[in-house]
């Protein structure tokens, strides 16, 4: 099995073994970013478990050919929103995970970059996540959006001028 | 300035500002994509493989063999001063309009007010027989099928009111209601739902929002339609904007910008087999036009719904069933140089 679509076309016969397949591939990515959007690490295993599931029940209405990543992305953004308009802004977000070796100031400019994610709103946030942490492309962050390359593209960029300015005291830049 | 707002590099060569700005852009994408990562628990992949096997991907019960069948019943006893309690249900199954619906025994909740039913697979006589051995009078009896919700029972249509807006707001499922039917002409979920909705908005008097909701006067439906799908074109969910947009009837005429903004934004929509069904009324007899044509995409079966013009196009066209309104669109026998419109040529393009 070496192509999502021919894993999808396993999940919709009723394989599990396809669904490890799946996670195995894309579980982590799905998982942070999940994270970076509840910023909640027991909520973010849930919306995963959550997410894996309902691909694995809807396997049958994938089109193949039609951009996995992009409609697994948007599985997972779907929830994530929805969980947070359940959520109570007061609910503070939990311990954020730390890279190992880094120096202090590296530290708390990571620090500084995490708060400055937390602050860009929808649907920038996304936008910047999907493209700029987890690597997706215009493409398959536009399907995850449920939006045009054009608008992606759009909302990237204000996600960036808006990180450019909440960044700037610790990057020395003009902005 | 490339696409995505960024300053190109003929212009970054003949100005510093930039080009720190750029630099600085540059150090933030360094650090965004070597944020620390969480890596994925082993156990949770046990834990998703535990779930699939316990409901099979893909299971599903002929509708005519067995409309799905959940019985949940909520007896609340009147006066009603605050919002009924809602109702444990198997979550998965109603959020996600799932073929296979778990039903368990009815059992009367400690206070005697809520009946609260649990879930586990059943045929439906079997899940019937159950709720009529159940000690709670006049059952609300809930058939559950791929996109409708049927609400079938006895008691006041308060009753029905009260069981669908519990499902509706307990498990998020106004966004779906439009799927949802009843035995009668009122759709009582959705009009339920949008009282709940505007009691926790604006407050109130619970009593009082609900039966102006039971008034189930067809302008306030519209006009609470229209206000859930600006609500949805606010939440980025044009698809779902438009869903609302086809329910609002006359104010349509005096909304259609807003309208063609959500058809724009929503491009061509491929709802796999959850159907959109009246979207061809969406397109108001040609006074709103949006620049897709929206379509049912099932395997090589591709029902193209509207705009009208678009579907009339198809008439006499090989491999094209023309029902209702629709086209049904079978890609396999369709012959491709057949004249249809641009528009619906490019639904069945992206399709394939």
């Amino acid at each position: 099995m070496d192509s999502d679509d021919a894993i999808l076309a396993a999940l919709a016969a009723g394989g599990t073994e396809a669904l490890r397949a799946l996670i195995g591939r894309h579980g982590e990515a799905v998982l942070n970013f999940l994270h970076r959007m509840v910023r909640d690490r027991a909520a973010a295993e849930d919306l995963s478990q959550e997410t894996f599931l309902r691909v694995y029940r809807h396997a049958d209405r994938y089109v193949p050919g039609g951009g996995f990543r992009g409609w697994l992305f948007a599985i997972a953004r779907n929830l994530a929103l929805k969980h947070l308009r359940h959520r109570s802004l007061e609910e503070k977000s939990g311990p954020r995970p730390e890279r190992a070796g880094d120096p202090a100031e590296h530290a708390e400019l990571r620090r500084a970059v995490d708060a400055a994610i937390d602050r860009i709103e929808e649907p920038f946030r996304s936008a910047l996540v999907l493209c700029s942490i987890d690597g997706l492309s215009y493409e398959e962050a536009a399907a995850a959006c449920s939006c045009s390359v054009k608008t992606l593209s759009s909302r990237l960029a204000r996600a960036r001028a808006r990180l450019r300015s909440l960044l700037a005291p610790f990057l020395g830049s003009s902005t | 300035m490339k696409c995505d707002g960024l300053p190109d590099d003929a212009h970054l060569a003949g100005c510093p500002s930039c080009r720190r700005d750029m630099e600085a852009l540059d150090r933030i994408e360094e650090l965004l994509r070597t944020q620390p990562r969480i890596e994925w628990p082993r156990e949770l992949t046990g834990r998703i493989l535990e779930r699939a096997r316990r409901r099979p991907a893909g299971f599903w019960i002929p509708l005519a063999a067995a409309a799905l069948f959940l019985g949940t019943v909520f007896a609340v006893t009147r006066p009603r001063p605050a919002a009924p309690e809602p109702v444990a249900i198997d979550r998965d199954a109603l959020a996600d309009h799932v073929r296979a619906v778990e039903l368990l025994a009815a059992e009367p909740a400690p206070d005697g007010k809520v009946l609260r039913i649990q879930a586990e697979r059943l045929g439906l006589q079997e899940a019937e027989d159950r709720l009529r051995r159940s000690p709670v009078p006049e059952p609300i009896r809930l058939y559950l099928d791929q996109s409708s919700l049927f609400v079938n029972g006895g008691g006041s249509n308060r009753d029905l009111q009260t069981t669908a807006v519990n499902l509706a707001l307990h498990y998020d499922l106004s966004p779906r209601t439009h799927s949802f039917t009843s035995t009668g002409n009122t759709d009582p979920t959705e009009l339920y739902a949008i009282g709940l909705l505007q009691y926790r908005t604006n407050g109130g008097n619970w009593t009082q929002t609900m039966e102006t909701v039971a008034g189930t006067s067809s302008s306030y439906s519209a006009h609470a339609n229209l206000q859930l799908g600006r609500n949805s074109l606010q939440n980025g969910d044009p698809v779902q904007a438009l869903a609302y947009y086809s329910s609002i009837g006359d104010l349509a005429a005096e909304n259609a910008g807003e309208i063609r903004k959500a058809g724009a934004q929503a491009g061509p929509v491929f709802v796999g087999d959850r159907a959109l069904s009246a979207l061809d009324d969406l397109a108001l007899a040609g006074r709103v036009r949006t620049r897709s044509a929206f379509a049912i995409v099932a395997s090589h079966v591709v029902t193209v719904l509207g705009p009208r013009e678009h579907v009339d196009s198809f008439r006499g066209v090989e491999g094209v069933q023309c029902i209702r309104g629709r086209a049904v669109v079978d890609l396999k026998a369709f012959r491709h140089d057949a004249r249809v419109t641009p528009q619906a040529r490019e639904v069945l393009r992206i399709a394939k």
